[in-house]
C-alpha cells in the first residue's frame, strides 16, 4: 500500500517542515503536529499491491533487478522503487509516497529524529564552510548544487559487550638503540548506544563521520515525519550488525588499550575478540541530507547531519595554490634554517675543532636534521592521503547513486 | 674560500633545505586537511562504550623477537578464560542471537618483520 497523505482542508500533498516541526500544506499553509494526523487520512488512501519491474517491462538490466513499481495515490503516475525504500517522491506531481505496507512488514522504526535543518540551512552551511575553505576552488565555492536530497537513514542503536586479547607491538628508543616490543592485553568493556548504519548502499566510513546525533532528541517513530523525504529501511542482516559492532568495538578496544603501553609506532600485530549484542537492540531512522555538485566532470556528494548541521566530505583542492604556497614557505623556511644553523651550530663547532683535539663533524648534523625533516615530510604525506581518499569517497559513484537513484 | 668553509656552508644550505620542505609541506598539508577534508570526527569512544576492565596487562619490554605461537596462545587463552567468566556468561543470557564468532585479526606482514628482526 502507497501512502500519500493529504491536506484535510484541500486536499493538496502536505511535507514535513523541519523548521516548523509540523507537516504543512504547501498550498494552504494548514499545519498539523505529524502526531495528530488520524491513520484513518491515511487508510482513505487508495491500495496498491507493488508489481516488480521485470513484470512490468518484460526483461530487464542488472540495475532495475530489485525494483518495483507502485502507483501514485495523488496522480495515478508509476513510481518505481528499490527494494529498501521507504518514502520517496513522485516524478510527476511532486507527492511524497510512503510505502506503508513495507514500514508495517518489515520491522517499524522505533524512533526518529525529525529533519531539523532545511535544505536551505543545509546548502548554507556547505557555502559557510567552502568559504572558510583556503584550499577550495573558487568554481566550488560558488557551486550550484545539481541535487539536494533529504533522506532518513536506518540505524540499529547498540548495547553490548566486548572482550578482546591482543598481542601490540611498538618501539622504543632511538637510532641504533631503537628496539622492538611487545606488551600482551585483554580485557572486556561495555557498549552503549553505539549506532550502526544499517544501509549496505552507504559506507560506514560517510555514516560514521557524520556522528554524533543528540539521541536525547529522539521520538516515537511516525511514518509523517518522511513525508517530504526519501527514506530506507534497513538490510542489514543479524550477521552485517555482529561485524559491524565488532570492527567498531575492537577500533575502539584497540586505541584504549594502545594507550595503556608506553611506546612509539604502537599497531596490534594479533588480536582475537568476541561481541555480544544485547537482545533489545532499536532501530531508528536518522536525519542526512545529501547535496551533489558536478566540478571538472566529476559529480561530488557531500553529506549534511539532518539534526547537527555538521558537513562531511572532501572537496577538491586547488593545486595551484598548494604548490605555490608548498614552494613560497620552502623557500623561507630553507634560508631562515639554514642562516639558523650556520651561525649558532656549523660555525661554533669548526670553531670549537680549532682549538680541539677531538673533531666534531657536520655531517653528523645532516643525519640528525635529515631525520626530523623525513618524519615531518611522512607525516605531511599521511594527511595529504586522508584527504585524497575523503576526496575519492565523495567523488564514488556508490554515494551518487545512493542518493541519485531515486525518483523525484 | 677553502674547501671546509665550502663544506660547512653546503652543511647548512642543504639541512636547512630539508628542514625547511619539511615544515613548509607538514603546514600546508595540516591547512589542507582543515580545509578540505570536511567533518574529520567520529563519536568520542567514551561516548560509546564503558571503560576497559582489563583481566591481563603483560609487559615485555626489551624482547625484540615476537613469537608468533606464543602470541597465539596468549590471545586464545585470555579470550577463553575471559568467555568462561561469569560476567560473560550473564551477558550473553540477554544477548541477541547472532553467528557470535570469535574474531582473529592477523597482521601477518608485522609478524613477519619482526621475526627478521
Amino acid at each position: 500500500m502507497v501512502m500519500a497523505t493529504l491536506c484535510k482542508n484541500c486536499g493538496s500533498p502536505v511535507v514535513f517542515d523541519p523548521k516548523l516541526q509540523k507537516v504543512v500544506c504547501s498550498a494552504c499553509g494548514s499545519a498539523w503536529a505529524a502526531e495528530d494526523i488520524q491513520s484513518s487520512d491515511k487508510e482513505l488512501l487508495e491500495k496498491n499491491k507493488a508489481v516488480s519491474y521485470k513484470d512490468v517491462y518484460g526483461e530487464t538490466t542488472r540495475e532495475f533487478v530489485d525494483c518495483y513499481i507502485y502507483t501514485c495515490s495523488s496522480c495515478g503516475g508509476e513510481i518505481s522503487i528499490n527494494g529498501s525504500e521507504v518514502s520517496t517522491k513522485c516524478v510527476y506531481c511532486g507527492s511524497t509516497s510512503v510505502v506503508f505496507n513495507r514500514i508495517s512488514k518489515e520491522k517499524a522504526p522505533e524512533f526518529i529524529i525529525p529533519f531539523s535543518i532545511s535544505k536551505e540551512d543545509a546548502v548554507a552551511r556547505i557555502r559557510q564552510t567552502f568559504s572558510n575553505g583556503m584550499f577550495v576552488p573558487k568554481e566550488i565555492k560558488n557551486f550550484n548544487p545539481s541535487d539536494v536530497r533529504g533522506i532518513y537513514l536506518p540505524y540499529w542503536i547498540v548495547n553490548g559487550y566486548h572482550s578482546e586479547a591482543e598481542i601490540i607491538r611498538g618501539s622504543r628508543g632511538s637510532g641504533k638503540s631503537r628496539h622492538t616490543v611487545y606488551c600482551g592485553r585483554a580485557g572486556s568493556m561495555g557498549i552503549t548506544n553505539l549506532p550502526v548504519d544499517a544501509s549496505i548502499m552507504l559506507s560506514d566510513e560517510s555514516s560514521q563521520r557524520l556522528e554524533p546525533f543528540d539521541f536525547s532528541k529522539f521520538v516515537p517513530f511516525d511514518e509523517d515525519y518522511l513525508l517530504g523525504f526519501y527514506s530506507n529501511v534497513s538490510d542489514l542482516t543479524n550477521v552485517d550488525l555482529y561485524e559491524a559492532v565488532n570492527k567498531r568495538a575492537s577500533q575502539c578496544f584497540q586505541k584504549k588499550s594502545m594507550e595503556t603501553f608506553s611506546a612509539n609506532n604502537k599497531s596490534v600485530t594479533l588480536s582475537r575478540s568476541a561481541t555480544l549484542i544485547h537482545k533489545d537492540v532499536f532501530y531508528a531512522m536518522l536525519p542526512v541530507w545529501f547535496v551533489s555538485f558536478d566540478y571538472e566532470g566529476k559529480h561530488n556528494t557531500l553529506l549534511v547531519n539532518g539534526q547537527t548541521g555538521k558537513v562531511v566530505g572532501g572537496v577538491p583542492w586547488n593545486k595551484n595554490l598548494f604548490y605555490t604556497l608548498t614552494v613560497t614557505l620552502t623557500s623561507l623556511f630553507a634560508l631562515i634554517f639554514a642562516f639558523f644553523i650556520h651561525h649558532f651550530l656549523v660555525s661554533p663547532m669548526e670553531l670549537a675543532n680549532l682549538h680541539s683535539r677531538k673533531k666534531q663533524s657536520p655531517g653528523s648534523l645532516i643525519m640528525v636534521f635529515g631525520m626530523i625533516a623525513l618524519v615531518m615530510i611522512a607525516i605531511a604525506f599521511a594527511k595529504k592521503k586522508k584527504v585524497t581518499k575523503q576526496i575519492e569517497r565523495s567523488q564514488s559513484r556508490s554515494i551518487f547513486n545512493f542518493m541519485k537513484k531515486r525518483q523525484g | 674560500m677553502d674547501f671546509l668553509e665550502i663544506f660547512t656552508d653546503l652543511t647548512s644550505l642543504l639541512s636547512g633545505i630539508g628542514l625547511g620542505f619539511g615544515c613548509a609541506f607538514l603546514i600546508v598539508t595540516g591547512l589542507l586537511n582543515r580545509s578540505n577534508n570536511l567533518g574529520d570526527s567520529v563519536s568520542d569512544d567514551d561516548s560509546i562504550s564503558t571503560g576497559i576492565l582489563f583481566t591481563s596487562q603483560e609487559n615485555r619490554p626489551g624482547v625484540n623477537v615476537f613469537n608468533p605461537a606464543a602470541g597465539q596462545i596468549y590471545v586464545d587463552s585470555q579470550l577463553a578464560n575471559i568467555v568462561r567468566s561469569r560476567e560473560y556468561q550473564e551477558y550473553s543470557q540477554n544477548a541477541l542471537d547472532t553467528s557470535k564468532e570469535l574474531v582473529t585479526r592477523h597482521d601477518l606482514e608485522a609478524d613477519n618483520t619482526s621475526m627478521n628482526n
